[in-house]
């Protein structure tokens, strides 16, 4: 045991170094395993299978998160116009006439963050600009959207736009980006019908992605990674407990992630969540936070429940 | 040339594949992506090749595989190619998930030669990788690393600024054997973001975490790693173009190498660059030649992708 | 991370550095002589071959002498400056060549001769031209030497170029087309099935006709213009004949420095009726590695190479320290110290070596193989003679003892009452005999089975500075590798490295392992095409070296060499042993030397110590272990490795108890004793 836990000290090292812009070093894990101290040896066994957990975590760094940026804007929404002009010039390879024709529906777009402007969703539209090399004009806020006149019905500020696209990082449940923006596109989609309006993000769950999609007139709902149940830490088809490793129990890990995140969260909080939001049961954090359906293990608040994140988590405060 | 106005499409099963070829080509392996869409396709004739690296024996592969037998990628291919009665004006389409990567580029330069002007290529991405980030897909030893043919370029002596282009995948002891190879090239690797899956990507970069003191000062420098996306080729070859003008734009290049050891889409699209840009002057594909490779390393289909490729 | 220091040591290639770095790393120990000028000889006549495994500096060296080096830091006049020298070094890579295209596409090898020998001539001589193009401009009457020169070099053409050459730049440019012609033709042979190339040229003209009008027409007497001819494993057999032949049919001024890993020499052969190059006589031979391991200086060196990769990195800032201070940057461990501290951790009867005998004891007792135990009391007994709390090494020793007896069949509760009265009085005395060739042989080895017992690990034995010195085995980067992966660790550890405190045992173990399991990765990332598993047979020797390290009564003190009689194993063990070795993965002790009482020759072999901390293995050599021809084969030839598992549990039998297979095991490994030196007969 002690040699597979040293070869997970060693892999999670490695991915300090290479992937984790730094964080997660030797005395911070050493810090986060005080955590886990029930059971023999204080706590051998939970340590391991901590550990275990750790080193499959997904983090997507700044340099990540601009590139996953790009290609939301190459491959999300601006091929799907380059093939449609393409082809209407019998694909043609005079690029410059693409890419002239492609400005002027550029024009006609506009990219926009979800949650008010002291969330996240604003420094990543930052960031896509700034990848995408694309002009302030095409970036707008939902409330600079509608007009509304002191008398008179809401109006969309600039009709002839064409395309909305909502930028995010990640699509957990869906509910916060539904009942943020669910009245707005709707709106939007009444004041012109033949908008396109686009949700897309660097990640989304498939069960967010389809209440989006049932619950939000949004004609596009689409992550660069769509997470499936397999991404769960403990379904039953988890991509994480696959590979059988000889010291690795699936259900003491579920039992204690279980067991501490009931612990993490306040008390009173609905059981559903002891496993990351609404059961989450993810691994994924970002540069800028850790969503609340990734394990609380991960980024338990020490200032709530005494409990050392290894990532921490940024809460909204509402 | 911007290479990303090529067409491509992308589709959640086989059966969804639209298309009728003259041709279809495909190299047989284990895998359930592979034999579906194979079946599932719309061809005149179609070509199952067994490639000699799998190890494939006759009872298990379909009836009427063309089994592949010569020295190297061009006796291997040219056994096939010249009788399959492919000519310029066939429509053609090649699933390139299976390919062995050397004789999928050779290929792709035979039908340049050949005058065909555009074909498809069919790519199944795999949903899991079986053995995570231990996944090794070449099974044998590195016998010999050298210009694949087709690509040998017409190098220069002066050896001051050679760049080594690297399409990084997992197979670190590959990286590492090109990148020692072309010892005092600089090295610049492309890794795969996004990647077919998101955790493919920190395995990938675990991986080639390996081959870093072989890869050499770059470690940890960014502006020697640039990305790509893993199921993309034109994409792949705009992001070389990329590289290229802005080595070039800090001082001249003596030599190029490309080496794609990741995806086959990757690898379409360092072939495609190739041929549109380098084919001139002192630039070549070369590749690490292993004598087996895992019959089967993945599990599952997650999307599959069909590309237009337009030859220049 | 706790430092925003770069890591000193990130940089372990020559070929990451740019020239002027390749000056500025450079370390030279100039008293008495120039090592490194005596093992390049730059202005002797006689080619030199150089081969070097990788991190033997070889190609810094080589480069160190290439012209791009020696120009910088020059007086201003290359010309000056090279008839100073007393030569010119002209640095080519052979990977640049691209020499595997000369090859098969259904073209005879006779033709790829032929091609490549004139491909040689124009690539060479491009870039020697290159190296003097800029000299011109030194020379008083520019125009007319540089036309002198032109006019001379189209002579040697066969068929001279259409429009006459008046510059250097125009002769670069031609040659540099009829080397293009040649990649385009070689390019298109797999579609064509032929080859359409005009060789306009003689073997070794432009390459030794060039210097020899250079030396005229620049006035260059007395200088020798050195081909570097760099990675030389990177062309086949065929082409090393071509370059072995220009070897034998040198013509001065010109002269060779070949470079080569250690596996890179395919061939002597040569074209000249078949005659091969002899050392000696055609050319001399270095072996970097084997010098550097000999060579006094070599820790001053890397020491040396410390003090600068801290002062570059502004970690200090003085040029020179002494090695004292040196060690001061690592924790040092104290291991009568550390053991007496970890052992006290336990209860009498929990001490890990105590439990295992005690566990062996009761186990042979039910099976009536304890001679003079016969029952679980006299079991108690035992361990109550063996227990000498105040002195853990001396209980440990004590328990090897006990092991010895029963393998000799001694009444164990009889010994142990001995072995009561033994240790007392060495406690005391120091005098006892077994104690005092137990501890002078093996106490390295104790402590390693004391660690390993109650850590699982015992890589405390590999820390200091002083033993990565040791581990680095005479190759530069190796040493630079350990400190890089130290200093990660130590980082991500949280510590300071090379800054007030020093760098921590753990961070120092972790490193070292790290290092230790790249160097086994890194060994094996060379071209293969050969039928055995050197990875496999590495690991089967290393496991069976550990097995005897960690049985309960090792035969072999410090086990990490053998000894092996190439001449009666199988062919294709001969041949792993032989490539382990151009790998470095396995070092030769000697050369060979006659077995006394004996006219067979045995050739000693020790695991590169770089490899130690993987598999717990001492990195200090003491004696060889005498490996049977059937043990040899079973290791190193495919064909027999489902014998080792059998053949390595016969010879541990006899270390391990209850020593059940002691004497049938002997009797069948006579062969082995046979040919063992007498100093290897067990020890214990």
């Amino acid at each position: 045991m002690e040699v597979y836990k040293t070869h997970l000290k060693n892999k999670i090292r490695r991915l300090h170094e290479s992937l984790w812009e730094g964080r997660a070093n030797g005395k911070e894990i050493e810090q986060w395993l005080q955590n886990f101290n029930e059971g023999e040896n204080g706590g051998e066994k939970e340590k391991l299978h901590a550990l275990f957990l750790l080193s499959n975590f997904m983090y997507f760094g700044t340099r990540e998160i601009r590139e996953l940026l790009k290609a939301i804007y190459r491959d999300l929404y601006k091929y799907p116009i380059i093939k449609r002009i393409r082809r209407s010039l019998s694909d043609t390879l005079d690029t410059d006439k693409i890419e002239e024709m492609f400005q002027v529906e550029l024009k006609k777009s506009r990219f926009l963050a979800v949650g008010n402007p002291s969330e996240s969703g604003h420094h990543l539209l930052y960031y896509f600009r700034q990848e995408n090399r694309l002009s302030k004009d095409v970036f707008t806020h939902l409330s600079e959207t509608f007009s509304i006149a002191p008398t008179g019905p809401i109006t969309l500020k600039d009709p002839t736009i064409r395309n909305y696209v909502f930028i995010d990082d990640f699509c957990g449940s869906g509910q916060q980006a539904a009942e943020y923006l669910s009245a707005s596109v709707s709106s939007i989609k009444a004041l012109n019908p033949d908008a396109v309006v686009s949700y897309c993000s660097i990640l989304g769950t498939k069960d967010g992605v389809s209440h989006l999609r049932n619950n939000v007139q949004f004609d596009k709902v689409e992550p660069i990674f769509l997470l499936d149940e397999t991404y769960r830490s403990f379904a039953p088809q988890s991509r994480f407990f696959d590979k059988s490793e000889a010291f690795i129990d699936k259900t003491f890990a579920m039992a204690m992630c279980y067991k501490y995140g009931g612990r993490i969260w306040p008390v009173g909080c609905d059981q559903i969540h002891y496993l990351g939001w609404r059961d989450g049961q993810l691994l994924i954090g970002f540069h800028h936070n850790v969503p609340d359906n990734t394990l609380p293990i991960i980024w338990g608040n020490e200032e709530d429940s005494k409990w050392h994140p290894i990532f921490k988590r940024f809460p909204k405060f509402v | 040339m911007d290479y990303s106005i090529f067409y491509k499409d992308d589709y959640t099963s086989p059966d969804q594949v639209n298309g009728h070829w003259d041709y279809f080509i495909s190299a047989f392996n284990s895998s359930d992506r592979v034999n579906n869409v194979f079946d599932l396709v719309s061809a005149d004739i179609k070509y199952w090749l067994v490639f000699p690296e799998y190890g494939f024996q006759p009872e298990e592969v379909p009836v009427g595989s063309h089994f592949l037998a010569g020295n190297d990628e061009a006796e291997c291919m040219l056994g096939f190619l010249r009788q399959s009665g492919i000519q310029a004006h066939h429509r053609v389409c090649i699933d390139i998930t299976g390919f062995i990567r050397p004789h999928l580029i050779f290929m792709i330069c035979w039908l340049h030669g050949s005058g065909v002007k555009t074909f498809d290529a069919i790519y199944s991405e795999p949903s899991q990788y079986l053995k995570k980030e231990d996944t090794t897909f070449s099974d044998g030893k590195v016998t010999t690393i050298r210009q694949v043919k087709g690509f040998e370029g017409q190098h220069s002596p002066d050896l001051s600024n050679d760049i080594l282009i690297i399409g990084s995948g997992y197979d670190d002891i590959l990286i590492s054997q090109v990148a020692e190879n072309k010892n005092n090239a600089k090295k610049i690797q492309i890794f795969g973001l996004p990647s077919l899956r998101p955790e493919f990507y920190q395995q990938n970069i675990l991986r080639a975490e390996l081959a870093s003191e072989s890869v050499g000062r770059d470690t940890g420098e960014h502006h020697n790693s640039y990305f790509a996306p893993a199921y993309d080729p034109f994409v792949t070859a705009n992001v070389i173009a990329e590289i290229i003008n802005k080595e070039r734009s800090m001082k001249q290049l003596s030599n190029i190498y490309l080496c794609p050891l990741a995806t086959k889409a990757q690898v379409l699209g360092f072939t495609i660059f190739y041929l549109y840009e380098l084919s001139e002057g002192g630039a070549s594909i070369i590749f690490p030649f292993c004598n087996k490779y895992a019959k089967e390393t993945s599990t599952g289909v997650s999307r599959i992708w069909k590309y237009t490729v337009e030859l220049p | 991370m706790s430092t925003s220091k770069m890591n000193p040591f990130t940089i372990t290639k020559a070929v990451d550095f740019s020239d002027q770095e390749i000056r500025d790393y450079w370390v030279e120990l100039t008293n008495p002589a120039s090592f490194f000028s005596e093992i390049i000889k730059p202005n002797a006549a006689m080619p030199m071959i150089i081969l070097g495994g990788k991190g033997s500096g070889k190609t810094h060296i080589m480069r160190r002498y290439s012209h791009q080096i020696q120009r910088i830091g020059g007086s201003g006049s290359v010309l000056s400056d090279i008839r100073t020298n007393g030569y010119v070094g002209i640095y080519v890579r052979c990977g640049g060549l691209n020499a595997s295209r000369f090859f098969q596409k259904g073209i005879s090898e006779d033709i790829w001769t032929a091609t490549f020998a004139y491909y040689m001539e124009l690539w060479f001589s491009q870039n020697i031209l290159a190296v003097f193009k800029d000299c011109i401009a030194e020379l008083n009457d520019q125009e007319q030497t540089e036309r002198s020169l032109c006019n001379e070099i189209e002579k040697i053409f066969d068929i001279p170029p259409e429009q006459p050459l008046s510059t250097l730049d125009e002769v670069i440019n031609y040659l540099s087309r009829l080397q293009k012609s040649v990649d385009a033709n070689v390019n298109n042979a797999p579609f064509l099935g032929t080859l359409n190339i005009t060789v306009n040229l003689s073997r070794g003209s432009l390459i030794f006709g060039i210097p020899k009008l250079l030396e005229r027409l620049f006035n260059l007497e007395n200088v020798v213009f050195l081909y570097l001819i760099d990675e030389f494993e990177n062309l086949s057999i065929n082409q090393q004949i071509y370059i072995n032949t220009l070897i034998r049919e040198k013509q001065e001024p010109a002269s060779f420095r070949i470079g080569a890993r250690l596996y890179g020499i395919k061939t002597s052969k040569t074209l000249s009726g078949g005659e091969e190059n002899r050392e000696g006589s055609e050319y001399e031979s270095v072996y970097l590695d084997a010098n550097m391991r000999s060579w006094d200086k070599y820790a001053t060196f890397v020491r040396e190479l410390f003090t600068k990769r801290l002062s570059i990195a502004s970690f200090i800032h003085t040029e020179t320290m002494d090695q004292g201070s040196i060690s001061k940057y690592f924790e040092l461990v104290d291991h009568d110290l550390a053991i007496r501290e970890m052992i006290s951790r336990y209860t009498q009867n929990d001490k890990p070596y105590f439990v295992k005998l005690k566990d062996k004891l009761e186990a042979a007792l039910t099976k009536r193989v304890a001679p003079g135990v016969s029952t679980n009391s006299d079991i108690e007994k035992i361990l109550a003679n063996l227990a000498f709390p105040q002195n853990p090494v001396l209980e440990k020793c004590s328990t090897i003892i006990l092991y010895k007896g029963w393998s000799r069949k001694q009444n164990l509760l009889q010994l142990s009452v001995e072995i009561r009265a033994w240790s007392a009085q060495h406690h005391d005395k120091g005098d006892v005999p077994e104690y005092k060739k137990i501890l002078s042989y093996f106490k390295t080895d104790l402590v390693a089975q004391i660690y390993r017992e109650c850590r699982n690990s015992q890589s405390v034995g590999y820390t200091g500075i002083e033993n990565y010195i040791t581990m680095s085995k005479g190759l530069p980067r190796n040493f630079l590798i350990i400190l890089k992966h130290v200093y990660k660790w130590a980082s991500f550890n949280g510590e300071q490295p090379f800054g007030n405190t020093p760098i921590s045992l753990t961070s120092q173990e972790q490193g070292v392992k790290e290092a230790a399991n790249w160097f086994f990765r890194d060994a094996q990332i060379a071209v293969d095409n050969n039928k055995y598993d050197v990875e496999k047979s590495i690991s089967m020797l290393a496991e069976l070296f550990k097995e005897i390290r960690f049985s309960d009564k090792p035969a072999e003190s410090s086990p990490c060499a053998f000894s092996v009689d190439l001449t009666t194993c199988t062919s294709l063990a001969k041949s792993a042993i032989l490539r382990a070795e151009t790998l470095s993965l396995l070092i030769s002790v000697d050369d060979g030397a006659r077995q006394k009482n004996s006219m067979r020759t045995v050739s000693k072999y020790q695991i590169n110590s770089m490899l130690a901390p993987r598999w717990d293995l001492p990195i200090a050599l003491r004696g060889t272990i005498g490996l049977s021809d059937d043990e040899v084969n079973a290791i190193f030839d495919p064909n027999f490795y489902d014998d080792f598992t059998r053949l390595k549990s016969n010879r541990l039998s006899r270390m391990n108890a209850p020593f059940q297979e002691a004497s049938r095991a002997i009797m069948s490994s006579n062969s082995a004793m046979q040919s063992l030196p007498e100093e290897q007969i067990e020890l214990l």
